[in-house]
């Protein structure tokens, strides 16, 4: 007898995106033009259509008034209009208060002075005043449908330039596939129920349906490849048409997983190094450039037993140009250095013809190639190394202690504390190596995995400044970020009142905690004030990215 | 970094500009008495205006809220214009030791103040790397409970091992010897200069009991020296980081006095030597 | 490496470095609760959680990084069922920090207080810059701080208001301490020595409270290089050089011309004998400090000049050759008595020829030509005396004559009258002490008779005597060497210098020059005697050893050179060479030419300058000392006034 071997069903259905996602639905579902015409023929058995709509997709209802996604949200999810009518704002942008965001004022000098008096003792001290204003919906135990909404919809439709989305629209796939952060506040005009797709649905989606690869490609082409192109100094002499070109020739390559996070950290506390996906491996020829669009990737070379890192790339950073330069007049030149995927990387592969009809003639020599680190003693590049296997390289603004200077008196953290009314926003401990220590303060990472799926977009980014800021008023204290952090720089705390008792909710009893980290000293002038108080200079923040981040001050 | 280092020079220009006025003002006191002009209260007020200077360290280690500068440069321009007070005080009283009662007292003060200040800025440049070289890092205020928690593992092992073997051989060491040895941290001293008398102390213990041990018991005794030799790395922390705490306890409260004394000194000077 | 599981947002609070108080179960090394002290310093672990009532059941509310809720769950009347005794929690390193620091600083504060307000003792103890020197100890010690210093009544206003005032401890010094000037000016001395409008203050340079032993008079060079704008940094580095005429800042009253003894006279085969040997013959070494005083005339220069004082005679009167004679023959031979000639003219008349009858009637009656006896000039001191120009017969002629009849009838007294009329006051009884006025008159009729005085005999032990056209006065040699007639005579011709009258000024310029020349000068006085302008307009002659003028900042003492011994191995004490070393003879000088004019300091000295290098020989770094205060005082005249101290004890 031939057993067929079926492969397991994707281990994450067994977690379904949408619990209450009965047959009944899914039926009803299959009726809609947009899934109806699906070849359900091109799904392989063990993801079958129906079973990704079931375990891969919701059904959520939204009422006048409720914000679906918020502009500047990272999302992982994209919506599917079933019924209802919804209004994208256009111009001008909502207020961020509108949608959960803070307005991050930076504070006079006389005021940021006055915190001296005006500090707690007592830890996590709120002004409970501050939260009746806010316009949550629902319980906090019933977290996942909190969502905050707008109150005046007439007046936004009167204030702002608003589109209309209706039955059958999709919005949403380029956060959910793209990490890019949502273009534009989307809310329901009136009651609506959408279908919401959660990523690796999306994928699935997108990888067996043609009709919905060519949407999904088209609209990234559309809206998002040009800029990212552009962006690029290797594009930077082409015109528009030729631009256009290389727009359509450009291929989308997707590596590592989206959630790189939630397994990274797993792996970590397993113990086991993480799948590092090989993108483009070292003696191969290469067909096109790599232009990394977003995620890191580490280029490496062989050494002895393991890959040695000799630099990482991240978004706009591309790989394979020296060979192709090299081998432009016909030779073929093989890579010299392989590119490893960390975590989760979008690619763009333009192809080398391309390159050679629009780029090369216009290019000059590129500067020294990659492979010549490899000529630096080892130990020169370990403390970098570390940083990529701990994927600190996401990191914007990493606290990075230099432990030959620092003598361990606090003061960076009563600094903090100075300026979070007396609670201090990271601790310093960290994983240490050599005499550098990364301490438990928030990197504001280039790639926000904490961002993603807060219900009520009170981790954003901050416009002004770019750093990644939780607002204290709108967190309903999930956790979702806290435990989306790879690196554990976020943290639930109990909130008390102004006399030391801790709040608790009025139905459940329980104390209303709230997610906490570093924001980088948004709200004080002078910027960090950690880096300020040290008196050893013994503490940065550094972005990984920038240069020789290593070298001791001392 | 370029910010920074635009910023460095920044400072140092102003600190070489007041090198520099300290300098001339210093050889100009010195050049007064061939006027017959007293420099003191010339040199003495430069020296007020430094000391409140230096002291302002403590109000700016409050205030890092309020972007007044770094830390680190206030705290260098503090130790250099701590060691300049050193010279111009001796420009000021063209003696090592004065007469008068409180003006002993003042120079006492003065002495104790700069050599604590000298002693706690070396202490401040050798432990950090010290510390970094043990491989292992703890918050000072969490050692207490690291030790507890350490105490309470060789304990369950010690505990293990006689429920496993059933001779309280192990035990009785423990009680003996080793848990003075868990109670708190130890060999303080020895871990100041560097000495590594816990280690030594480990090893001793470690080949005083197992002979007669058996191999299951020997291979708890492993367990138990790893953390052993674990806490004598916390024990490390706990010393140097200790006397990096505690040093301040000396300097800061003599500089109080000191600079109480400084204030009737003024006083005093004004009243009857003008 | 710390375990990761530390690090986990779940598992690790945030640690709070500003907390006062710390658990203290851990601060015995115990084993510490996860929840720690209240921010008021109690106990936070007595019960771990605060149940939370929930409908009508209590659940328990332990946080997560305490272990999560316990099993056990709270007591049925909500209380929490995990008890453990409270720790005393202890104070954090930081918070006591800042006690031992406000502490410190108030202890401090308070010492000085209860210092300030026990006794006067601790009072000084806590206000003292330190003790006084020995002496100034003594005498304040019972009256204390306001022996020097302003008191302050006592009250903190005034306290406070000495704060702000200057003390001005100068007046309080002076009251022991005397000074030969003003003790506000430099060098205590005449303004012209301070620059002006700067006072000075005793504290500007001493200082006190610097303990018992502490020298309070030393002066390093710096406290002199302030003022003096010619800066010294030490004797042989950059000191001036010596003044030209240096040690000499003027002539020397009595004419001693060392180069012509020394060459000449001392060589003299009659003197030889008695000639000084050394420098010491005369100049007394004994007891010389600063000037090497000489010995007194008698007994020095005596065994030579004893008689040269008669050696040179006073022209009182000479009689002029006269244009004409107004004189009454008649009368004058009435009152004289005739002449030999005419005595015998009138003998021979009387008895004999006709002719000798006319002639002694023309004689008589006036009527034969008038030869004139003498052909010399009125005398200096007729000149200045009669107000007559000595050279000009038809001038002189009419009041000379004048003044012989007077002198026919009145002997000396018009003389006298003239003498005290120049002076101004009555010294003609000095001026002609021994002049018989008798003697004036036969001189005077002799004159007046046109013939020469022939005196009876020669004055041989000086005197005022006649001969022939002269009345003079020759001082007597008796071995001392002042004669008072001459003296007054030099003081006479000195004080002329202040004549007033447009004519007389030069007739006495004149007689000046006569009486007091140094080569026909009566007595010879002058000769040795310098005429020196007394600084007020007049003249005054030397007649006593002045010592120099010298700085009065100035110190030298011989007394401490003797002992050296020179380069050429010649004992400084050595009186025929030692002196020599720094006294050489300058051969070269117009050291009598000095003596010429009246001016004392346009001179040269017999000896050439001393020059620093002279000193400088040991007075350089190295040898002996070369600060200022070697050689140089600031305080004029220091003295004491033992009357206070007395009194203070």
């Amino acid at each position: 007898m031939v057993t067929a071997t079926i492969m397991a069903r994707p281990q994450r259905w067994d977690a379904p995106f949408g619990p209450e996602m009965t047959d009944t639905d899914v039926e009803r579902l299959l009726t809609l033009p947009e899934i109806a015409a699906i070849e359900r023929g091109k799904f392989p058995n063990h993801t079958p259509l129906v079973g990704v709509i079931k375990n891969d997709s919701r059904l959520v209802r939204f009422e006048a008034g409720d914000i679906v996604v918020r502009e500047g949200d990272y999302g992982n999810s994209a919506f599917l209009v079933v019924t209802g009518k919804l209004r994208v704002v256009l111009a001008p942008k909502l207020p961020r208060e509108l949608i959960g965001r803070q307005s991050s004022r930076r504070k006079g000098l006389l005021e940021a002075l006055s915190q001296i008096w005006t500090n707690r003792v007592i830890p996590e001290v709120r002004d409970t005043q501050r939260y009746t204003d806010q316009k949550l919906r629902g319980s906090a135990t019933d977290l996942a449908r909190s969502q905050v909404f707008l109150q005046d919809v007439p007046a936004v439709l009167v204030d702002h330039k608003t589109a209309e989305l209706g039955p059958g629209t999709l919005f949403g796939e380029l956060a959910a596939l793209g990490r890019v952060p949502r273009t534009a506040t989307i809310f329901a005009e009136e009651g609506a129920e959408l279908l919401e797709i959660r990523w690796q649905g999306l994928r699935e989606l997108r990888k067996y349906d043609a009709g919905w690869r060519r949407k999904i490609d088209e609209r990234y082409r559309q809206n998002a490849l040009k800029v990212a192109l552009r962006e690029s100094p290797l594009f930077q002499g082409l015109n528009e048409t030729e631009l256009q070109e290389v727009a359509n020739a450009t291929l989308f390559e997707t590596y590592g997983s989206f959630d790189w996070h939630v397994s990274y950290k797993r792996m970590r506390e397993q113990g086991k190094a993480e799948q590092e996906p090989v993108i483009a491996r070292e003696g191969e020829y290469p067909d096109g450039v790599l232009m990394i669009r977003a995620g890191f990737a580490r280029v490496a070379a062989k050494m002895g037993n393991g890959q040695r890192t000799l630099t990482y790339l991240g978004a706009g950073d591309t790989f394979g140009i020296d060979e192709l330069w090299a081998g432009r007049d016909g030779t073929d030149v093989s890579l010299q250095t392989s590119l490893i995927a960390l975590g989760y990387v979008d690619v763009l592969r333009v192809p080398a013809p391309i390159l050679e009809k629009f780029v090369f003639p216009k290019m000059k020599a590129p500067p020294a190639p990659l492979i010549e680190r490899a000529g630096r003693p080892l130990t020169e590049d370990a403390p970098m190394e570390w940083a990529v296997e701990q994927r600190f390289i996401n990191g914007t603004k990493s606290m990075l202690i230099d432990l030959n200077l620092c003598v361990r008196c606090d003061d960076c953290v009563r600094a903090c504390a100075s300026t979070h009314g007396g609670n201090p926003r990271f601790i310093r401990h960290g994983p240490t190596f050599d005499h550098w220590m990364v301490a438990n303060a928030c990197m504001h990472c280039a790639d926000p995995v904490c961002m993603i799926g807060c219900p009520t977009g009170a981790i954003h980014r901050s416009i002004s400044r770019g750093a990644v800021v939780i607002n204290d008023t709108t967190c309903i204290g999930c956790g979702t970020c806290a435990n989306s952090c790879p690196y554990n720089n976020i943290r639930l705390v109990e909130i008390r009142d102004v006399g030391g008792r801790p709040i608790r909710d009025p139905d459940s009893q329980k104390p209303i905690l709230k997610a906490t980290k570093c924001d980088l000293c948004e709200t004080n002038p002078g910027g960090p004030a950690c880096v300020r108080a040290c008196p050893h200079d013994a503490l940065r923040r550094v972005d990984f990215r920038s240069g020789d981040i290593f070298r001791s001050l001392g | 970094m370029r910010a920074e280092q635009a910023i460095s020079i920044r400072y140092f220009t102003l600190l070489g500009i007041f090198v520099a006025a300290i300098i001339a003002f210093t050889l100009h006191a010195i050049e007064m008495p061939n006027h017959l002009q007293r420099p003191e209260f010339l040199t003495g007020y430069v020296m007020f205006g430094l000391m409140l200077l230096v002291a302002l360290l403590n109000v700016r280690k409050k205030l890092s809220m309020v972007p007044i500068g770094r830390a680190a440069y206030w705290l260098a321009g503090h130790a250099f214009f701590g060691v300049m007070l050193i010279g111009l005080y001796f420009v000021h009283t063209q003696t090592i030791w004065p007469e008068g009662g409180y003006e002993r007292a003042f120079a006492m003060m003065v002495y104790l103040v700069t050599a604590s200040g000298l002693a706690g800025y070396a202490l401040q440049r050798i432990s950090p790397r010290r510390l970094a070289a043990a491989d292992l890092e703890i918050i000072y205020e969490r050692i207490p409970a690291e030790l507890a928690e350490v105490r309470r593992k060789v304990q369950a092992i010690v505990l293990e091992s006689t429920k496993e073997s059933g001779a309280d051989t192990l035990g009785r060491h423990y009680l003996e010897s080793l848990s003075w040895y868990f109670r708190r941290p130890r060999f303080f001293v020895p871990h100041l200069f560097g000495l590594q008398a816990g280690q030594h102390w480990i090893r001793f213990q470690v080949q005083t009991i197992e002979r007669y041990l058996s191999a299951a018991e020997r291979a708890q005794l492993t367990k138990i020296e790893g953390l052993a030799l674990y806490k004598d790395k916390i024990d490390l922390h706990y010393a140097l980081q200790s006397v990096m705490k505690y040093w301040l306890l000396i300097h800061v409260p003599l500089a109080a006095a000191l600079l109480a004394l400084m204030f009737w000194h003024i006083i005093a000077v004004n009243v009857y030597a003008r | 490496m710390m375990d990761p599981e530390k690090f986990r947002h779940d598992s690790s609070r945030y640690e709070r470095p500003n907390l006062r108080y710390r658990c203290g179960r851990g601060a015995k090394w115990g084993d510490p609760c996860p929840l720690g002290p209240t921010t008021k310093g109690q106990c936070g672990g007595t019960s771990e959680c605060h149940p939370a009532k929930v409908g009508d059941r209590f659940e328990c509310r332990r946080p997560a990084y305490a272990g999560g809720p316990c099993s056990d769950g709270p007591k049925s009347d909500g209380a929490c069922s995990q008890h453990r005794p409270p720790c005393r929690p202890r104070r954090t390193i930081r918070s006591v920090r800042g006690i031992l620091a406000v502490g410190a600083f108030a202890l401090v504060v308070a010492i000085i207080a209860v210092f300030l307000t026990v006794s006067p003792s601790s009072s000084r103890a806590i206000t003292s810059a330190g003790p006084l020197t020995g002496g100034h100890a003594n005498f304040t010690a019972k009256s204390g701080c306001v022996s020097c210093h302003t008191p302050h009544n006592g009250d903190v206003g005034g306290w406070v208001l000495a704060a702000f005032r200057e003390d001005d401890l100068t007046p309080n010094c002076l009251t022991c301490h005397t000074f030969g000037g003003d003790p506000r000016l430099g060098h205590n001395a005449a303004a012209e020595t301070t620059p002006r409008g700067r006072e000075t203050s005793c504290t500007e340079c001493h200082t006190e409270h610097k303990g018992e032993s502490f020298d309070i008079v030393m002066m390093p060079d710096e406290a002199c290089n302030a003022c003096h704008k010619t800066r010294v940094d030490g004797f042989s580095v950059n000191h001036p050089q010596f003044g030209e005429t240096f040690p000499h800042a003027q002539r020397t009253s009595i004419v001693f011309d060392h180069t012509s003894h020394f060459a000449k006279h001392f060589l003299n085969e009659r003197v030889k004998d008695s000639a000084p040997e050394n420098c010491t013959t005369c100049h007394e070494m004994a007891d010389a400090v600063k000037s090497v005083k000489p010995r007194n005339f008698n007994e020095t220069c005596v065994t030579c000049h004893g008689d040269a004082i008669s050696s040179r005679d006073l022209v009182l009167l000479r009689l002029p050759e006269f244009s004409e004679n107004l004189l009454d023959k008649q009368k004058v031979m009435g009152t004289c008595g005739p002449t030999l000639d005419q005595w015998n003219m009138m003998m021979e008349a009387m008895s004999g020829e006709e002719g000798d009858m006319e002639e002694m009637k023309s004689m008589m009656t006036g009527e034969e030509e008038f030869e004139p006896v003498s052909t010399e000039e009125a005398s200096a001191v007729s000149a200045y005396l009669l107000g007559m120009a000595p050279d000009d017969p038809e001038t002189y002629t009419k009041p000379m004559q004048e003044f012989l009849n007077r002198l026919i009838e009145e002997g000396s007294a018009p003389i006298a009258e003239l003498i005290d009329q120049r002076a101004g006051k009555k010294v003609s009884n000095r001026l002609l002490a021994g002049l018989n006025p008798e003697l004036v008159r036969r001189v005077a009729c002799a004159w007046a008779s046109n013939v020469e005085y022939s005196p009876p005999n020669d004055p041989e032990f000086g005197g005022w005597y006649g001969d022939g056209l002269e009345l003079k006065y020759r001082p007597p040699s008796s071995g001392n060497h002042s004669d008072p007639v001459a003296y007054e005579w030099a003081l006479f011709a000195a004080a002329s210098q202040g004549e007033k009258d447009e004519v007389l000024v030069d007739f006495a310029e004149v007689m000046r020059k006569v009486v007091l020349s140094r080569t026909e000068g009566v007595g010879a006085c002058t000769k040795c005697h310098a005429v020196s302008d007394d600084g007020k307009g007049g003249l005054e002659i030397e007649w006593r050893y002045r010592e120099t003028k010298a700085n009065p900042f100035t110190r030298f003492d011989h007394q401490l050179h003797l002992t050296l011994v020179n380069p050429e191995g010649v004992n400084l004490v050595d009186p025929s060479a030692g002196c020599r070393t720094c006294h050489t003879v300058n051969d070269q000088a117009q050291y009598q030419a000095s003596f010429d004019g009246s001016d004392p300091h346009d001179f040269q000295s017999n000896f050439a300058a001393i020059k620093k290098e002279t000193c400088a020989q040991c007075h350089n770094r190295g040898q002996v000392r070369q600060d200022c205060k070697t050689c140089h005082s600031y305080h004029f005249k220091p003295g004491f006034d033992l009357r206070m101290a007395k009194d203070a004890k």
